[in-house]
């Protein structure tokens, strides 16, 4: 890792993403839950992923885990063999700025800002110069399908296209790994397969590694890893061709 | 630039919203210029009543006669004394008085009048006494060779012994020697200065008329000194009291108008005060305005700072958003209200205030008559101070909003949980 956080080897000989034993327990008045009971997994560079279970299984708390904005309670996460699960607040956020792009199930773009502006907001954060941002936000709005929609803010947009946006968003300062929330969660079938073939193709071009959470049927057709969980466990992580 | 694009951007989302804060700011800051510069309009015609009709901006008496002022009490007055005073930087000129106490009187009627021995040609460099000439002329430069000495009285006096121009004065006062001295007077003119003192008891005479009535010879009991900054008077005084000192005149003591009249200055200095009174009031009730605007606007984009903090966002950027925006808002609103406050405050330094619907004609405040009409004072002060301090108000007030948004988890945030 350089001195501003940015992976440089993302595996070496290690999984890209290294959870071990993570717990989670949150509190809520006396009551304890535990949304995360002891989780292990590797998720390896270049991978398409998804955490799959049903509602309150712990998938987001894991993919919130892995992202830095949550800590575990108990256990560790390595991220490019970087212990990344007691960073602090600020800490974090640098990290997730160089290494992490998300994708949220509301889409969550900026209002105030065009689709070309959210596009390149992260490179913005990580202080990329102009012409470098123009070339790669403008290239990327392309290639999933925006051109002549820079201008637009996010209400002139459909919730397929504030989608793309939020993918190239989460692409353009050129990450790691790509953590997506259920994704498809607000779209019809139709742009959900669009965007999941999009999103397929730039992890097969870019080789950036995605790990979705997600129940919906079709996320979980398209990724060729299905790690389910259950009550705060993994209890099936199954590869796409390994019998 | 991100920040200042967001943070304009941000303020145009709810137009009304942050109209009506800036509208507040506007309206407070125009309205705090406007009161500035009546106050600074009335003050000044305070200052100026007593200082340019009476008092001038420096007196130079006897030490003695500055602890308790007696008709013995004078000092000689000499070319080295003059030329002492007019050589010290800053000093613009300087008029000798012999000052007596009598009775003033015309026939069956007198008064107690306050008798000034000046010179018709120096004094007017100092004071605007013979600007006030209402009726006949001004002091001739000498004194008549042949029949009764001039003088010029109050409109007040003129009224209290139904003189005119033209008609003959007795003066009686005491004299250094303890005898009481006398002299008839011819008056050749009615002067109406604002300065209470002068306008219902001063009797205005050639000094040698003055230095007979009291057997006093080259000798005065106060010079009166103009300067060329009139706030800076205690610096030139102190300058002015060197300089004698080293002349071997250390007998005297030259006091600032301020130090002459305290009451006025302490005038001022409350006046001050209570304008920080209301600049505090008013810079809170702005300030609860722009608060609630402020956090309002913050706490509905909870979700969004949840996601730009989620993605990489510093703590310190999403503060500094926020501080941007109320900063924004402060320069707008201060600086619509600057520009209204100006034109209005402007208008009325130009063609005054009307106060004539309020003011009794025959008002005086510590000597001096209330004018008609008040002519505001506008300066960069005027204008900077109420600008100045509502944008640092607005930024205050995004302070707390700012730290809030800092304090938020990403992921509560997001879910609209804080």
């Amino acid at each position: 890792m350089t001195d501003d956080m940015k992976i440089e080897d993302p595996a070496g000989d290690r999984a890209l993403i290294e959870v071990r034993d993570v717990h989670r327990i949150f509190h809520d008045g006396a009551v304890e839950v535990h949304a995360l009971r002891g989780v292990d997994l590797d998720v390896e560079a270049g991978e398409f992923s998804v955490l799959a279970g049903p509602s309150g299984s712990g998938k987001t708390t894991l993919l919130n885990v892995i992202g830095c904005l949550d800590r575990p309670t108990k256990g560790t996460v390595h991220i490019g063999g970087i212990e990344v699960s007691d960073f602090d607040r600020k800490k974090a956020a640098e990290f997730r700025l160089r290494n992490i792009g998300f994708v949220f199930q509301a889409y969550n773009l900026i209002p105030v800002l065009s689709a070309y502006e959210n596009a390149e907001f992260v490179m913005l954060l990580e202080g990329i110069d102009r012409e470098e941002r123009k070339k790669t936000v403008e290239g990327l709005l392309s290639e999933v399908g925006l051109e002549g929609m820079f201008d637009r803010r996010p209400h002139e947009l459909s919730g397929g296209q504030q989608q793309r946006v939020a993918v190239v968003r989460a692409l353009a300062g050129h990450p790691m790994v790509v953590l997506a929330d259920e994704p498809t969660a607000n779209l019809d079938s139709k742009a959900s397969e669009d965007l999941l073939d999009l999103m397929y193709g730039l992890n097969q071009e870019h080789d950036v590694t995605f790990l979705f959470s997600s129940h919906d049927p079709a996320v979980i057709e398209r990724c060729s890893r299905v790690i389910r969980l259950d009550s705060g466990e993994v209890v099936a992580d199954e590869r796409k061709g390994e019998e | 630039m991100l920040s200042l694009r967001m943070a304009i951007r941000n303020l145009l989302r709810n137009r009304w919203r942050s109209g009506l804060a800036a509208g507040g700011i506007a309206v407070a800051t125009a309205m705090l210029i406007w009161n500035l510069g009546f106050i600074d309009g009335f003050l000044d015609m305070m200052v100026r009543g007593a200082t340019d009709v009476e008092t001038g901006h420096l007196q130079i008496q006897d030490e003695r006669y500055v602890e308790q002022p007696a008709t013995m009490d004078y000092f000689e007055w000499n070319d080295e004394v003059r030329q002492t005073v007019e050589a010290t930087p800053g000093v613009l000129a300087v008029t000798p008085r012999i000052r007596l106490f009598g009775l003033v009187g015309h026939e069956e009627r007198s008064h107690i009048g306050r008798i000034i021995g000046i010179d018709p040609v120096t004094e007017p460099q100092v004071t605007v006494m013979d600007r006030g000439i209402v009726d006949g002329r001004w002091l001739d430069e000498s004194m008549p060779e042949t029949g009764p000495a001039e003088v010029v009285i109050g409109i007040g006096l003129s009224r209290t012994l139904r003189v005119g121009v033209g008609d003959e004065l007795v003066v009686i006062a005491e004299a250094v020697d303890g005898s009481m001295g006398d002299g008839l007077l011819e008056i050749v003119g009615i002067v109406q200065t604002g300065n209470s003192r002068i306008d219902r008891q001063a009797a205005l005479l050639h000094m040698e008329e003055a230095e007979f009535i009291a057997a006093m010879e080259g000798a005065v009991h106060e010079a009166v000194v103009a300067i060329e900054d009139p706030p800076d008077a205690p610096d030139t005084a102190r300058a002015v009291q060197q300089r004698l000192n080293a002349a071997g005149y250390d007998h005297l003591r030259v006091r600032p108008w301020q130090e002459v009249e305290p009451a006025l200055h302490q005038m001022l200095l409350y006046t001050n005060t209570a304008n920080f009174v209301i600049f505090a009031i008013i810079f809170f009730i702005v300030a609860l305005g722009v608060l609630n605007a402020l956090r309002m606007s913050a706490r509905e984009r909870y979700r969004e700072f949840g996601v730009m903090m989620a993605v990489g966002m510093s703590r310190a950027k999403m503060f500094s958003l926020i501080v941007i925006e109320g900063f924004l808002l402060g320069v707008v609103g201060a600086a619509l209200g600057a520009g209204l406050g100006a034109a209005i405050t402007g208008y009325h330094s130009v063609r005054g205030l009307d106060l004539s619907g309020f003011v009794d004609g025959d008002a005086t405040y510590m000597g001096v008559s209330f004018a008609d009409r008040i002519h505001f004072v506008i300066s960069a002060e005027t204008l900077l101070l109420p600008t100045l301090g509502l944008v640092m108000v607005s930024v205050v007030c995004a302070l707390w909003p700012a730290l809030s948004a800092t304090r938020l988890v990403p992921r509560d945030a997001m879910s609209g949980r804080d």
